[in-house]
C-alpha cells in the first residue's frame, strides 16, 4: 500500500495505491467515491474492495476528490466537473505508477456518474465501468440530501456537516449521463435490487451486465458506528466481474 | 501549511497524514489526533482535516492517523487485545510526530473513543503535555443523578410518563429484555475503572499535563453539567478547562461549531505551548 499525493500543484489530491499482489494482470482499477457523509461511511467497504482486487492481480488507486477526504481544498469548492477532472488525473496517475495501459473505473452512488463520465472521456484507456448503486437522477438525489435540511436559499447549506455549494447543487440538478460510459466500454450495474428495464436502457455501453445482490448499503450508517456495514457478497460479485 | 502522507509504525502498517507549517522552525507541542470510533482519519465531516490544517496554520505539527485495523491501516501483525495494540500504535505515532522536537512533547486529541484512548495512554507516556477530550467517557456522579432528577421533576413530559404508566412500562420492558453488557473495549473504547481514572488524573496533574474537555449535547446521556468533570475526578488543579457546548451535536457537524472548536484549540494550545516552553519534561 502506498499513500500518495498526485495531480496538479494547485489541485493536489490524496490517493492510496494498492499494488497488484501475486500474478499481475497488467490492468488497473480506479475507485470513485460518493459524496459527503456517504463517502466517510463507505470508506471501509471501498478499502476492502481495493484489497480484494489487488489480491486478484489488479493495480488499484483509491482517491479523494479535491475538497473532500484527505485531498487539499475545502468542501465549498466541489464541482462535478472538477471531480471528473480529478478522476481523469487518477487514471493517469495509476497508469504512471503501475505501468498499466487499461483501467477500469468503479463508482459508488454519485461516484458512479463520475466513473461513467471518465470512461466516456477516455475510451482509449477505460474499458470497463462498474456502476454501483448509481445516482442517475440528480434532482431526486438532491431531494434525498435536503430532506430535513430545507431548500437551498441564499445561505450556504450543510448536509451532515458537509457544505453543499450552490454550484454543486446546479451540477446535481443538471446531472446528465446520456451517452456514458460509451460504446467502447463494458458496464456492470451492481444493485441490491434488480434494476428496471428502463434503467438498463439508459446505460450506453458495448454490453451491460447486472449483479443484483441483496446486501447492506455501505454508505448508510450501521447502528451508530459512524460507518456502514461491509457488503461482502456485493464486493465478491464486483471483484469476480472485474477480475 | 503543507501535508504529507506517511506509512509508519514498527510494522509499517499505520497510515497517517502529517500537516505542518511551511516554516520548519516549528516548536512543540505537536498534536496527535486519534480516530473517532471506526471513522478513518479524516474524522466525521472532515472535522480532523480542518482542525489539523487550522492548527498547522497556527504553527503546530499535527499527525492524524488510523489505528491498526481502522481506516487504511492494516491489522497489527502481533496478536493482542486493544489494550496491547492501541497504546503501541499511539506510541509509534508520538515517536513520529515528535521526532524533530522531542522536548516539545505532544498533545493528544480525540473525539469519543479517540478521547478515551488519549486519556488511557497519557499516564504511561511522559511526552504527553496536554489532552483535548471531546465527549470522553465521564462517570455518572451523584451530581449527575441529582441534576437529572431535578430536571425531570420540572418536566411536564416526565410527569405525563409517570401518570400514564408509560414510564413503568418502559422500565419493565428494559428489565425483561435482559440487556447485554458489552466489555469496555467492545467498540474500541479503552475506558479505565473510575478509581483508576481518578488516580491517573492526579498523576497527570502533578506532571503538569493540561486538560481541555469539550462536552457537547451528544454526551447528555451521561454528562449534564460542566461541573461533572471535577465531580468525577477530584485531582485536578488549575490544569483543567471545560468547554460546555450543549447546542453542538456529538460530531460537531455544524460549521459554526467547528470554527469555534478551532479557535478554542488555538487559544488553549498557545497556553500549553507557553507552559511547555517553561518546563522540562519529567
Amino acid at each position: 500500500m502506498m499513500p500518495l499525493h498526485f495531480g496538479r500543484r494547485e489541485r493536489l489530491l490524496f490517493g492510496i495505491y494498492e499494488p497488484a499482489v501475486g500474478r499481475r494482470q497488467g490492468r488497473g482499477v480506479v475507485l470513485c467515491n460518493p459524496w459527503g457523509t456517504e463517502s466517510v461511511r463507505a470508506h471501509r467497504s471501498l478499502k476492502q474492495l481495493a484489497d480484494r482486487l489487488a489480491r486478484k492481480g489488479l493495480d488499484v488507486l483509491r482517491f479523494d476528490y479535491y475538497g473532500t477526504g484527505d485531498s487539499f481544498g475545502d468542501g465549498t469548492s466541489v464541482r462535478l466537473s472538477g471531480w471528473i477532472e480529478d478522476a481523469e488525473s487518477a487514471v493517469e496517475e495509476l497508469m504512471g505508477v503501475a505501468g498499466v495501459r487499461t483501467v477500469s473505473a468503479v463508482g459508488l452512488r454519485l461516484g458512479a456518474g463520475v466513473a461513467a463520465k471518465v470512461a466516456a472521456a477516455r475510451p482509449d484507456v477505460v474499458d470497463r465501468v462498474v456502476l454501483w448503486e448509481p445516482v442517475t437522477a440528480g434532482p431526486e438525489y438532491l431531494d434525498e440530501l435536503l430532506d430535513g435540511v430545507g431548500q437551498v436559499g441564499d445561505e450556504p447549506v450543510e448536509v451532515s456537516g458537509f457544505p453543499l455549494p450552490r454550484d454543486f447543487v446546479e451540477d446535481l440538478k443538471n446531472l446528465d449521463l446520456r451517452g456514458t460510459p460509451g460504446r467502447r466500454c463494458r458496464a456492470l450495474l451492481a444493485r441490491a435490487a434488480p434494476p428496471s428495464a428502463a434503467e438498463l436502457e439508459r446505460i450506453d455501453a458495448s454490453d451491460v451486465a447486472v449483479v443484483a445482490v441483496d446486501s447492506p448499503s455501505c454508505w448508510v450508517e450501521e447502528a451508530d458506528y459512524g460507518a456502514g456495514a461491509v457488503p461482502v457478497d456485493m464486493l465478491a460479485a464486483i471483484v469476480e466481474w472485474l477480475a | 501549511m503543507k501535508e504529507r502522507p506517511v506509512l509508519f509504525g514498527r510494522n509499517r502498517n499505520l497510515v497517517g497524514v502529517i500537516t505542518e507549517p511551511t516554516d520548519r522552525s516549528v516548536v512543540g507541542p505537536a498534536v496527535l489526533i486519534l480516530n473517532a470510533g471506526i471513522i478513518h482519519r479524516v474524522g466525521p465531516n472532515r472535522l480532523y482535516v480542518h482542525t489539523a490544517r487550522s492548527l498547522a496554520g497556527a504553527g503546530y505539527r499535527v499527525l492524524r492517523f488510523d489505528l491498526s485495523g481502522i481506516g487504511d491501516s492494516a491489522r497489527a501483525a502481533e496478536e493482542g487485545t486493544l489494550k496491547d495494540i492501541v497504546p503501541r500504535d499511539i506510541e509509534d505515532a508520538v515517536d513520529l510526530v515528535t521526532q524533530d522536537d522531542p522536548e516539545g512533547g505532544v498533545v493528544l486529541m480525540g473525539l469519543c473513543s479517540g478521547a478515551d484512548n488519549s486519556f488511557y495512554v497519557a499516564a504511561g507516556d511522559p511526552r504527553v503535555r496536554g489532552l483535548v477530550l471531546i465527549d470522553p467517557t465521564i462517570p455518572r456522579t451523584r451530581g449527575f443523578h441529582r441534576r437529572r432528577t431535578l430536571r425531570r421533576l420540572g418536566s411536564l413530559r416526565s410527569w405525563w410518563n409517570v401518570l400514564s404508566g408509560r414510564s413503568l412500562a418502559l422500565r419493565v420492558r428494559d428489565r425483561a429484555s435482559g440487556g447485554v453488557r458489552l466489555p469496555p473495549d467492545y467498540f474500541g473504547l479503552l475506558v479505565a475503572e473510575p478509581e483508576q481514572a481518578a488516580a491517573w488524573v492526579r498523576e497527570l496533574t502533578v506532571r503538569g499535563v493540561q486538560f481541555l474537555y469539550v462536552i457537547t449535547g451528544g454526551a447528555s446521556d451521561y454528562c449534564n453539567s460542566a461541573a461533572q468533570v471535577r465531580e468525577a475526578f477530584d485531582g485536578f488543579a488549575d490544569n483543567l478547562r471545560v468547554e460546555w457546548k450543549p447546542d453542538a451535536n456529538h460530531t460537531m457537524s455544524r460549521e459554526a461549531h467547528q470554527v469555534w472548536l478551532r479557535q478554542t484549540l488555538a487559544s488553549w494550545l498557545s497556553d500549553v505551548r507557553a507552559r511547555v516552553a517553561g518546563q522540562d519534561l519529567t
